[in-house]
């Protein structure tokens, strides 16, 4: 057993931690005291989240209670997951895609880009829209969620917003929007929308960019001629 | 935005469900399973390709 959180401590933050959502949100938890027990490997992350397939199932946070030293800790993570991948899932996938693309248009701006260095250390091989939904959660884990807040636009989807880019965003739009989103959400007036076959990491955007960085690759290695096609086997005559 | 719109679900709520292994669930008391909503599930699961790493007050 770890020195972490026990597994009773980590079930009654979860409870909490639903019952604050009013109990709107379709989720189960698996709950082990490692990450090994949860997916059979060593790991020291804290959770994970498996989307439903459909809005007629449940999705899966799975939470590793031992490698959390803190109740606070575990809360974090349960907003990483949960206000961060549960809740942008609520837009529609149009509506995620444009989110995801604000995000990556503004990898450089003041307010995102220690959230962008952070996921890319992290992640520096997973497709970009994945990363900049890591970077949408990571803003979730330490957003305030204690009442009363100011709810504002919800303009993070939005084409034009704030900013030299057109599509840039700023990380009070981003806190805005999960604010806005956590009490839809506790009102019952929004469910997940975007499921796995709609998302937009499994779509073009993600094939585009993935060509992009073939291109790229095959032009840094000076492979950017022309595959030959393979000739087709003389005919017998 | 297009969801601003009251669903039918509006009253909808879901309790909690706790994934236990079956060793969980036979030590569990009646009242714990009721409290908990446990359901046996021993299914093994693929890693996320990404997830959450667990910060303190201080860390960032």
């Amino acid at each position: 057993m770890s020195k972490g959180l026990t597994l009773d401590d980590a079930k009654s933050v979860i409870l909490s931690f639903a019952e604050s959502l009013n109990f709107r949100i379709p989720l189960d938890y698996k709950v082990r005291d490692s990450w090994k027990e949860l997916y059979g490997v060593d790991g020291t992350a804290g959770g994970g989240f498996h989307s439903a397939e459909s809005v007629s199932e449940r999705g899966i946070v799975t939470i590793a209670a031992g490698n959390h030293r803190s109740k606070a800790a575990l809360q974090r993570t349960l907003q990483h997951e949960v206000l961060g991948h549960y809740l942008i899932n609520t837009y529609s996938p149009m509506e995620k895609k444009q989110i995801i693309r604000n995000i990556i248009a503004s990898e450089n701006s003041p307010s995102l880009s220690p959230h962008w260095e952070k996921v890319k250390t992290i992640y520096p091989d997973v497709p970009i829209s994945i990363q900049a939904e890591e970077v949408y959660a990571s803003i979730a884990e330490r957003i305030d969620i204690s009442p009363p807040f100011q709810l504002t636009t919800d303009n993070v989807s939005l084409n034009a917003s704030k900013g030299v880019n057109d599509n840039e965003i700023a990380i009070e739009d981003i806190e805005n929007s999960i604010l806005t989103r956590f009490s839809l959400l506790k009102d019952g007036k929004i469910q997940q929308k975007t499921f796995p076959n709609t998302d937009v990491h499994s779509g073009p955007y993600v094939g585009s960019d993935l060509e992009r960085r073939v291109t790229q690759w095959r032009n840094n290695h000076g492979m950017d001629k022309e595959i030959a096609k393979p000739t087709e086997p003389a005919p017998r005559i | 935005m297009s969801d601003n719109v009251p669903t039918k679900d509006n009253d909808k709520t879901y309790a909690p469900r706790f994934l236990v292994t079956q060793e969980e669930f036979d030590k569990a008391t009646q009242e714990e399973i009721e409290k908990f909503n446990y359901v046996v599930d021993e299914t093994p699961m693929t890693p996320p390709r990404t997830y959450s790493i667990p910060t303190e007050d201080g860390d960032e």
